[in-house]
């Protein structure tokens, strides 16, 4: 895939990429078997036969069909996901000739994506997401310690970050994701839904290093990303808002309520991130970005 | 981009489009015969200059084959947004040169791998009073006018207020459609406020 990928290609980064996606492929197969299972045990041996006897008394078609809507009515509803309406509380939406939306205009400009909404929010941290309510254009929700905080090379690199969650539509396999990892806990055995859980996270933070990369590329400036991760995750607040919560997994920063580099976090490392970066200086210092 | 694709962030990037550069003559035809505005000969190019040594090389290169042809005079300029641009001027005014100079700049700097760092080209026209920009988007392959409204009304900080003519705006993007590309998402036409050049 070399000569095709945005950029150029990181070998190391697409390697890990494929293991995850092969990973959460295994697990969604995992609980499907697992919830079929559990419907075997609920239903009991009698339903089975009551089955069975449908289908030889001549209905094999009528079973066969129903099973069919079954599956076409649970994928439907597997892929349009859980469209939950998120109020976001405290977001004002940046008017045209605000100095953010001219710095997120320009970096569009330059990657040619349609831009997206801009807004600022209240965390009691420094961060960014994004964020699509049915219905409704893509927003990119700024926090306003990030806002005023943070120097304009970083700020731009925060919105770059998160513009390439919006053009790599990570909004909705997130949404996908957690759909799957949702259903695996409430229907599948501990030990799978564990397993699941830490295979879709681990796409997820396959998900950050794309969008870093894919960003510092863009602005030309890996060492600016360096410092607003850092800049980010050392203010210390964290979170305990569970409305936000999971619009938060597409955080500039995950917000912290214990260390990182657990299976389930949702961003990789600062220290994982920071080297992912510098193999990104590396390309930028020796050809030009497109080479 | 298929699904696969965005999951493994396999994008391509968007390779600037230098062509509709050289309708400008004759946009520039049709502003002087409808408005009465003329090229003030100065033109830019604005880019985004990526860290490390490769791209030192780059600007030394475009300084270099401009001199060598007896080229313009260009000053180099970084704006608060962190981006490069090159500022041509041609003394007497004159548009088709100024745009022959421009996709110079322009190919030696996408020749170099340096592509995805255009953000756009910019050249400046006058009534004498009035001055406007054709933005040129390289990655969308279009213009659209950036209109600095003009006039005596000041801010209590004494500052002038940052407002765009969209009345001329919208007049030059009706008069230019036969002649240029024009940008129809007007959610594209950001504001270049004291472009070097402009």
């Amino acid at each position: 895939m070399g000569a095709t990928t945005r950029y150029g290609d990181d070998a190391q980064l697409s390697r890990a990429t494929r293991l995850a996606l092969l990973r959460v492929g295994f697990a969604a197969v995992l609980t499907a078997v697992a919830i079929a299972m559990s419907y075997v045990v609920l239903v009991g041996i009698k339903g089975l036969m009551g089955l069975r006897a449908a289908w030889e008394f001549g209905h094999w078609w009528a079973v066969a069909g129903l099973s069919l809507l079954v599956v076409v009515l649970s994928v439907g509803a597997f892929l349009r996901g859980r469209v939950a309406a998120r109020r976001i509380r405290g977001a004002e939406l940046l008017p045209e000739d605000s100095r953010f939306v001219a710095v997120l205009a320009r970096l569009c400009a330059l990657a040619d994506i349609p831009r997206p909404r801009l807004a600022l929010v209240d965390l009691p941290m420094r961060n960014a997401f994004v964020g699509e309510a049915p219905g409704q254009p893509v927003t990119i929700y700024l926090s306003r310690h990030a806002a005023y905080e943070l120097p304009d090379d970083q700020l731009e690199a925060v919105l770059a970050h998160e513009l390439f969650h919006v053009a790599h539509g990570d909004t909705t396999l997130t949404r996908r994701l957690e759909r799957i990892a949702d259903t695996a806990e409430r229907r599948a055995p501990e030990v799978v839904s564990t397993y699941v859980l830490r295979s879709v996270r681990s796409l997820m933070r396959q998900r950050e290093h794309a969008a870093d990369r894919a960003a510092a590329l863009l602005t030309g400036r890996p060492s600016s990303m360096v410092a607003a991760i850092e800049a980010c995750s050392s203010d210390g607040a964290s979170i305990r808002d569970a409305d936000l919560r999971s619009a938060v997994a597409l955080g500039f920063v995950p917000p912290r309520e214990r260390g990182f580099g657990y299976p389930e976090d949702t961003h990789p490392t600062v220290a994982r991130r920071t080297e992912v970066l510098a193999r990104v200086a590396t390309t930028l210092g020796s050809r030009g970005p497109d080479a | 981009m298929g699904l696969l694709d965005s999951i493994l962030g396999r994008s391509k990037p968007a390779k600037p489009d230098l062509d509709q550069l050289f309708g400008l003559p004759s946009a520039a035809i049709t502003l002087e015969a409808s408005l009465g505005f003329t090229s003030t000969g100065t033109g830019s190019v604005a880019f985004r200059a990526p860290e490390g040594r490769a791209f030192a090389d780059v600007q030394a290169d475009v300084q270099a084959l401009l001199d060598a042809g007896g080229g313009p005079k260009v000053d180099v300029s970084v704006d608060s947004f962190g981006y490069t641009w090159l500022v041509l001027r041609k003394d007497p005014p004159d548009l088709p040169a100024l745009v022959t100079d421009l996709h110079a700049v322009n190919s030696t700097l996408q020749d170099s791998g340096f592509g995805p760092t255009l953000l756009c080209s910019l050249a400046s026209f006058t009534d004498g009073t009035r001055t406007f920009g054709l933005v040129y988007l390289f990655k969308r392959g279009t213009f659209y006018p950036f209109a600095p409204a003009v006039g005596d009304a000041r801010t209590i900080d004494g500052e002038a207020p940052q407002r765009r003519d969209n009345l001329l705006e919208i007049q030059l993007r009706d008069l230019l459609k036969d002649d240029l590309r024009i940008e129809p998402e007007v959610s594209r036409w950001f504001a270049v406020w004291g472009a070097p050049g402009l």
